[in-house]
């Protein structure tokens, strides 16, 4: 049982809100509501359904650029021009051949570019989460505010020890793709982390599970939820009671995390 | 709020940061105190080693999730151990350990039932030790009692208040200012014992009381009443610029009525608590005079003042300047 963190000072050398695009509203929600507030990157948003099935989101009396990907409405928080993004649809959502995605999501005292960090962090999977030794990482590219990691990780799923490939793609701090594929399942997922205020971001993920047998299918789509919020679970005291070590004592196997860092800094 | 006093935050001192009962074996203790977050934790060795609790690595919180693993804490995010020294002497994935790879730890002593860590901003080392009482480990003794609270001051004015005669009438029921029967300094010590009379479940006590204060934090005190005798305890320990936590450790004399041992077992916690009421709302809402207008009788407190000084001086600064000079 997660205990509740006590808010203290704001722990890290940067904003809490760097530019970027973040996720504020399912198009599904602005059925049954219209019109609704949230709160995001320090301020009260408010998305308004318009015509066509689209959404404007507005902060105060400035009107926000958006996007829409699939059932997500995405906005631009930051000075400027908003910075090119091109995030694939993920067809699979509403394929026939994969089960309807399903939702979690989770609120947690950190910051968006820590949970970026946190992708490249190969040692970090043995020791917080439950994987069998670290992973290997096959593949990482940077591109503009885009960055791709794969690795392959040995790891032990509902008693089965199995050996999945991930591919995880950022696009920008706040919109995460990625795809697993593994012996007894393959997995698309959308991940949104959106900071709410100075303290705290909100993720939001949607996971799609390939159809493969009615009986596989059906006790994937009731065991996966608990697979992965048990894993978020293992994250979040580490991440609500660390500081931020500008200058972190790495050691030769982690300069990957500094080369995340230097990416970041295009979005302050 | 705003910092009301005219010197640092944080004078060097020892400062008790946990009862000795608090940090069990193979556990880790985190605690707030100076503005930082610290964790102690106790070796196999028995040995209790206080340090910073965000890892030099990336800044996990030992505290949480961590595990003593023989005399070393591992940390919970990436598997790196520290030793008591607070040197990382194993990375699970890597053979070179990096020089940064450590953690501060702080000067620590396990005494008379109490753990204290040696403070200070300017790092210097501990020039004096804190006396061990016979008493806190005496079967004859009660076992400890330990009560606690916050307040809002600077360990300063906690170490004025003790020696401060006048207010012992009007904020703790005293019959008349306490007569001073001794006030001695000796380097980081000050001692004081003052006799006088109040009263305790309805009957006039007299009271002689020493107080032997060793840095700002802590205070040991011996307390003869007509009643009952205790040794006590009383720690202040910074929690941030305008917080402290005050402790108050003691143990009693036990006599061969077990009645009136487990009375006053009962008793006691409470009759301290009302008699540091009053001074938490004086303490909290008053501001520091550098020039206070004293009158004769309160040289203590001008003796007190000069004696604090020593306990706000960069040692390491003023070697360096002594050797310029030289």
């Amino acid at each position: 049982m997660l205990q509740p963190v006590p808010i203290g000072a704001y722990r890290y050398p940067f904003t809490p809100y760097p530019r970027g695009w973040y996720f504020v509203a399912e198009l599904s929600q602005l059925h049954k509501r219209p019109q609704y507030q949230t709160k995001w990157c320090g301020e009260i948003a408010t998305v308004t359904a318009t015509n066509y099935g689209r959404a404007c989101c507005k902060i105060g009396q400035l009107t926000l650029p958006t996007f829409v990907l699939g059932n997500c409405l995405f906005a631009y928080y930051g000075k400027g021009v908003p910075f090119l993004q091109e995030v694939p649809a993920i067809a699979e959502f509403s394929s026939s051949e994969w089960l309807r995605p399903f939702h979690l999501k989770f609120v947690c005292r950190t910051h968006v570019q820590e949970v970026a960090e946190n992708a490249l962090d190969m040692a970090h999977f043995s020791r917080v989460h439950e994987y069998i030794g670290d992973p290997k990482l096959e593949h990482f590219s940077l591109d503009g505010p885009k960055f791709t990691v794969r690795m392959r990780a040995r790891r032990r799923v509902l008693h089965v020890i199995d050996e999945p490939l991930m591919e995880i793609t950022y696009f920008g701090m706040g919109i995460v793709q990625a795809e697993i594929w593994a012996k007894t399942v393959h997995l698309k997922v959308l991940l949104t982390n959106t900071p709410i205020d100075e303290q705290h971001i909100i993720v939001h993920q949607w996971i799609a599970i390939k159809k493969k047998h009615f009986l596989r299918d059906v006790v994937y789509r009731l065991v996966l939820p608990h697979i992965v919020d048990r894993e978020f679970a293992h994250d979040l005291p580490v991440w609500q009671h660390k500081v931020y070590r500008e200058h972190p004592a790495i050691c030769g196997k982690e300069g990957d995390i500094m080369r995340i860092r230097r990416w970041a800094e295009q979005f302050y | 709020m705003a910092y009301r006093f005219p010197f640092a935050p944080y004078p060097d001192g020892w400062y008790q940061i946990a009862l000795g009962r608090q940090v069990k074996a193979k556990d880790i203790f985190s605690v707030t105190y100076f503005g930082k977050d610290l964790v102690a934790f106790r070796g196999e060795n028995g040995r209790v080693t206080v340090m910073d609790a965000h890892c030099p690595h990336l800044g996990a919180h030992i505290g949480v999730g961590g595990k003593v693993v023989g005399d070393t804490v591992r940390c919970p995010f990436h598997g790196w151990r520290f030793n008591q020294q607070g040197v990382c002497i194993d990375i699970p994935y890597c053979d070179k350990i990096p020089k940064k790879a450590k953690f501060k730890t702080y000067p620590c002593r396990e005494q008379n039932g109490v753990i204290s860590i040696f403070y200070s901003e300017h790092d210097n080392q501990p020039t004096y030790e804190i006396p061990a009482y016979a008493a806190f480990t005496d079967p004859k003794w009660s076992s400890i009692i330990h009560l606690s609270y916050e307040v809002q001051s600077h360990v300063q004015e906690m170490a004025e208040n003790a020696v401060d005669m006048g207010h012992f009438p009007f904020v703790h029921g005293y019959k008349e200012v306490p007569k001073i029967k001794q006030l001695d300094t000796n380097g980081p010590a000050l001692t004081i014992q003052f006799v006088g009379q109040r009263r305790m479940l309805g009957i006039t006590n007299s009271f002689d009381v020493t107080l032997h204060a060793v840095g700002l934090g802590l205070v040991f005190a011996t307390t003869v009443t007509d009643m009952v005798t205790a040794h006590v305890i009383h720690s202040a320990t910074p929690i941030n610029e305008n917080l402290l936590r005050i402790g108050v450790t003691f143990v009693f004399n036990k006599t061969w009525n077990p009645v009136r041992n487990v009375f006053l077992r009962q008793y006691l916690p409470g009759e301290i608590f009302r008699f540091t009421d009053g001074d938490r709302a004086v303490l909290a809402n008053k501001i520091y005079r550098e020039l206070p207008a004293l009158c004769s009788e309160e040289k203590p407190i001008t003796t007190l003042r000069r004696w604090a000084r020593q306990f706000y001086v960069d040692s390491n600064a003023q070697s360096e300047l002594a050797q310029q000079v030289a």
